[in-house]
């Protein structure tokens, strides 16, 4: 078997289960000198014992100028008994062990070597600049599986992952991951991404969609002058659909306003002294907005968002003429995402909420990735736009309008 | 009637004893068990676990015999508390003590963990590196865990200007 232990430099194969008859196989593999000098970086052999230590002789004695690397891995056709959940992740986790090998001159593997192996040994090029030996292994998180490190990764914020993102290649695609970023979504915006699901079922393009960038555009959305964190959809045509999402309940606080109109008045009048919703003066006129942005009662440290879905402007001016509120957006209409959201027929008329233009969705859908990057090169202030804000927002007052919607929607049912 | 011990190879061929209760909070030994009902009692092979790994493995499990499966934990918990289950502070003091040890010890329990499939202990060392992730640079996550900067200058470029269209677009 071999094994990486740290400080551990010395090769060795254990070919334990290999036999005089599985050495018959056809030896096409030779010292790395003959692949670099031809025109096949890439060879796929049968495992053989003699050749294979031949190699990593030979490979012990390669250094610069060669620079090649040499790597050795099980293939997935093994036939044990029980399922061993760590060989498909030590194939994933191959590219990873590839790098260290190049930089090493280790090898990694977990498990013995049988007959029925695939060994596939790669002679990859240098890398334009010169690599020496890496420091001793401090563990094998090189090694580690990739959906080991996607769980590990889940418990990162936005800003710790983008740092991830620069610390080597596999990292840098882990952090860009979309299983990664969807799960992130998921945990952050429970009501919106049953929203997206719906829609990704209904339209064909869907899949394509960017979780990550879904995250990044809520978290680092400075439109709210307050907490930063809020995500108002006006003058965003790529995503007027999620705007369009909430037109069914466009009406809703007209029906709250109808069965009581106290009730009503109440709320606007606390909306109008104290919501922390910045006021975009080049609304769209009509344009019905859904808002998310961190909940109220903490101090935005953590990730404990609710959906708030302000009615139109228009709507707004012409129920409540006159009002404070008509040029203001800050009546809401909170969709709580407590136990209970699920439950909520309104919750129910959201997410299933009919497909919008597809003109609409190709916007949306076209739209550029984001990718992560750190700023290991740039200056300090370029993590502004990543850091969420700590200033603490008036949470009584605004827990008692909540407290208000909440029953609001209680009605409603 | 079942034995109330198992016995189980690690890869560095050590048969080591444990009881029925503990083998069955890691699922792969218990879907081995249930394989296996009715064959010879054999030790069970366990080729990617060292048998001090498994012995870390095992001292978990004792500690943690008692506490409720987490499937029932998540069901107790509103949405809202279930986001919260994954912040990554480690609350059990016995659990810091645990995870204080060498990063090789630990990621080799975390991949035990993952082989043998014991969620918890799994979900403990998940936290315990994304700690050791966090508020670090580059450079010292790197240097923490031996890992080697591979990327190019190329690729940094591209990031960077990747980022500076996230800025803008932002």
């Amino acid at each position: 078997m071999i094994k990486c232990r740290p400080g551990d430099d010395k090769l060795g194969l254990d070919l334990r289960g290999s036999s005089k008859e599985e050495n018959d196989v056809p030896v096409r593999c030779g010292p790395p000198s003959k692949y670099l000098e031809g025109l096949r970086p890439y060879k796929r052999i049968k495992p053989c014992q003699f050749c294979v230590e031949a190699i990593l002789k030979d490979f012990k004695n390669v250094g610069p100028p060669w620079e090649g690397a040499i790597a050795i891995r099980k293939g997935l056709n093994h036939t044990e008994r029980f399922a061993d959940p760590t060989v498909n992740s030590v194939s994933l986790a191959t590219r990873a062990n590839l790098q260290a090998e190049k930089l090493t001159g280790r090898l990694i593997h977990p498990h013995p070597l049988k007959h029925t192996d695939e060994v596939i040994i790669t002679i990859e090029q240098a890398m334009p600049r010169r690599v020496g030996l890496a420091k001793p292994c401090n563990g094998h998180f090189d090694q580690l599986p990739q959906k080991v490190l996607l769980q590990i990764f889940r418990y990162l914020k936005a800003k710790d992952l983008a740092t991830c993102s620069s610390v080597s290649k596999m990292f840098y695609h882990m952090s860009n991951s979309i299983e990664l970023w969807e799960s992130l979504y998921r945990l952050a915006y429970t009501s919106t991404y049953t929203l997206f699901c719906n829609l990704a079922k209904k339209n064909p393009r869907a899949p394509s969609k960017d979780w990550k960038m879904e995250f990044l555009r809520k978290y680092t959305d400075k439109k709210c002058e307050e907490c930063g964190l809020s995500y108002n959809l006006y003058n965003r045509s790529s995503h007027v659909h999620k705007s369009s999402a909430v037109k069914r309940i466009e009406d809703s606080p007209r029906l709250i306003e109808a069965r009581n109109p106290r009730k009503r008045i109440k709320s606007q009048s606390k909306a109008t002294t104290i919501s922390p919703i910045s006021t975009p003066t080049t609304s769209i006129p009509g344009s019905p907005a859904f808002d998310l942005r961190r909940s109220y009662d903490s101090d935005c440290s953590s990730l404990d968002f609710h959906a708030i879905a302000p009615i139109s402007p228009v709507s707004a001016a012409d129920s409540h003429q006159g009002s404070p509120l008509s040029d203001r957006t800050c009546e809401e209409f909170s969709v709580f995402e407590d136990s209970s959201c699920t439950d909520n027929p309104l919750w129910h008329q959201i997410s299933q909420y009919d497909v919008p233009q597809t003109t609409e969705l190709e916007d949306y859908f076209n739209n550029d990735t984001i990718t992560m990057g750190y700023n290991s090169w740039g200056k300090e202030d370029d993590w502004m736009d990543m850091t969420p804000c700590k200033q603490k927002l008036p949470s009584a007052q605004f827990s008692e309008i909540d407290r208000f919607f909440a029953s609001s929607i209680t009605e409603l049912q | 009637m079942a034995s109330e011990s198992i016995s189980v190879t690690t890869s560095d061929d050590q048969t080591i004893q444990l009881s029925r209760k503990h083998a069955q909070m890691s699922q792969t030994i218990n879907s081995m068990l249930e394989d296996s009902v009715g064959a010879d009692q054999e030790a069970i092979p366990l080729p990617n676990v060292s048998s001090e790994v498994l012995k870390k493995v095992i001292d978990w499990c004792t500690h943690h015999e008692n506490d409720p499966a987490p499937v029932e934990k998540v069901k107790k918990l509103n949405k809202k508390r279930e986001y919260k289950a994954k912040n990554s502070t480690i609350s059990d003091e016995w659990d810091k003590n645990f995870v204080n040890a060498e990063l090789r010890v630990i990621v080799d329990i975390l991949l035990a963990a993952n082989y043998l499939d014991v969620k918890g202990l799994f979900e403990l060392m998940c936290k315990h590196i994304a700690n050791e992730l966090k508020g670090k640079t580059p450079d010292q996550i790197r240097e923490r865990f031996g890992i080697q900067d591979d990327l190019t200058e190329e690729d940094k470029a591209a990031m960077r200007k990747a980022w500076g269209a996230t800025k803008n677009d932002s």
